[in-house]
């Protein structure tokens, strides 16, 4: 494999009791490059993000972020924000904050609490006391307050009012470094359109499509919401 | 990086267990102040008994709960925090599996360790030297008829800590071990992870039966214990400490195996 891009997969495969979330996943990411892994629910892009940060063990193939297998020198490299509520609820966002500089060599706390205070959070509060919307807000700041190389990021901006969804895709943009890579899982394609340069569609466990935004737009001359929605199209 | 993982544990854990044990302590002082100041001729009043005979309760209640209390959290903090959704969080942590199950480990057998500390405590500020426990259990020994001068030595004293210490940590593991190997079912981790606690425990016995049974077809000389009864019970205990770790290592081993290789957050 090549250690020029900073995640590379080959058939990568995972089942659950018979059913294959991914069947023979094959994706190479270069560093720089903003992805938006498009599919709908089921297809696979969870379970992807869950095999590249270690969370479960892929049945067949293999995955390489940075030349190595998950493992702790990769998690020390990628950030990764999951799709449910994952921080213990007990804490306040002062100490979560603190936790994450104690444990990644690259969290920058000043960032941090820079994100905290435009957002209008105030870092005493425990988590529990926060609304869904507003947990969701902290663990993106806590998630892209890390200068790392890849960012995996799973339905970033769901739970998050318009507003905020603007300031959390400028954020994404203005926060990580020229040679780190992002990928995002999400639905919301219009949203997100803007600043991805390429999109992945999955469906099933399979790739249907692996092209940059550019090339999409000029080939089909759509965008690629529109060009999603023909794609995943459920009307026969 | 595993003082980090310590220093969140303790912080996470300590919170339940140190109000408990202290809530414990607390009432024991209550109860035997009680039992001093309050003067003879109340304490034989009927009326007394029914306030009194509540207190007493509520002291027994809190004493075995400080052990239930103590079991249950070191279960649930294992399963809570790397099985369910704060898993995501730790298992993404630039740490090795080994790591996170280590400093479980530590902190669960401290806890365990002091809650038996702490019911001694309790005891003691009670019933005083009126029931010192070691004593106790010499007197016993002491009633068979057997040379057990050799109990009151401190090599003695040393092993049968390390003994009761390796057993906390060996029913600690088994329970991780479980736990580990219940998450592997989708959707049922929890059943999963009883009946893996089942099927442990059953496999231990059997081990454990197989184990005296072919001691007792060997035809071992055992007049060791009569000529060196000192030397016969150091070789036991050492025996039995061995076992203990040997436990300790395969269940730690399991845990780790199951944590890093077969992990299925859902």
């Amino acid at each position: 494999m090549n250690n020029d891009y900073i995640l590379q997969c080959r058939d990568l495969s995972k089942s659950f009791g018979g059913r294959w979330a991914l069947a023979g996943i094959n994706i190479d990411i270069a560093p720089g490059r903003i992805v938006g892994l498009l599919g709908p629910n089921g297809s696979g892009k969870t379970t992807f993000i869950k095999i590249a940060n270690g969370l479960i063990v892929p049945n067949m193939g293999s995955i390489k972020i940075a030349g190595s297998e998950p493992g702790p020198l990769t998690k020390n490299i990628v950030s990764y924000l999951p799709d449910v509520d994952y921080l213990p609820n007990y804490m306040n966002v002062q100490q979560l904050v603190s936790m994450f500089d104690d444990f990644y060599k690259d969290f920058n706390k000043e960032k941090a609490f820079g994100m905290l205070k435009n957002l209008d959070i105030e870092p005493n509060l425990m988590l529990k006391t926060l609304s869904k919307g507003t947990k969701e807000k902290v663990q993106l700041i806590l998630a892209m307050s890390r200068e790392a190389r890849l960012y995996m990021l799973d339905e970033p901006i769901g739970g998050v009012d318009p507003a905020a969804r603007d300031y959390i895709l400028n954020t994404i943009i203005n926060n990580y470094s020229e040679n780190a890579s992002v990928i995002i899982s999400t639905h919301l394609i219009s949203d997100i359109e803007q600043i991805l340069d390429d999109v992945i569609f999955i469906r099933d466990g399979r790739i249907l499509l692996c092209q940059s935004v550019d090339d999409i737009r000029a080939k089909e001359g759509k965008s690629v919401d529109e060009y999603f929605r023909e794609v995943f199209s459920y009307v026969r | 990086m595993l003082g980090k993982l310590l220093k969140y544990e303790f912080q996470a854990t300590g919170r339940l267990t140190l109000i408990f044990y202290a809530a414990l302590v607390f009432m024991s002082a209550v109860l035997k102040f009680g039992m001093i100041i309050v003067p003879d001729h109340i304490k034989r009043h009927t009326m007394f008994m029914i306030p009194s005979a509540g207190i007493v309760t509520i002291y027994i209640i809190l004493f075995v709960a400080a052990f239930v209390v103590t079991w249950l959290l070191i279960i649930q903090r294992f399963y809570k925090n790397l099985i369910q959704n704060e898993g995501y969080l730790m298992h993404t942590l630039p740490v090795k599996t080994w790591q996170l199950i280590t400093s479980k480990t530590i902190t669960a057998s401290i806890w365990a360790i002091a809650s038996i500390i702490v019911a001694i405590i309790s005891l003691e500020i009670l019933f005083g030297s009126f029931m010192d426990i070691p004593e106790l259990f010499l007197e016993i020994i002491q009633s068979i008829n057997f040379d057990m001068s050799v109990l009151t030595t401190a090599g003695y004293s040393i092993l049968t800590v390390f003994i009761i210490i390796s057993f906390i940590v060996a029913n600690i593991l088994i329970l991780y071990a479980s736990m580990a190997i219940g998450q592997t079912v989708n959707k049922h981790k929890i059943l999963g992870s009883f009946a893996a606690y089942i099927v442990i425990r059953c496999v231990l016995q059997i081990i454990g039966l197989t184990f005296i049974v072919m001691l007792g077809e060997m035809s071992l000389d055992f007049t060791l214990f009569a000529t060196n009864p000192t030397a016969a019970v150091y070789l036991t205990l050492v025996f039995i400490l061995l076992m203990e770790l040997v436990t300790c290592a395969a269940f730690f081993a399991i845990t780790e195996y199951f944590m890093r290789k077969k992990l299925n957050l859902e």
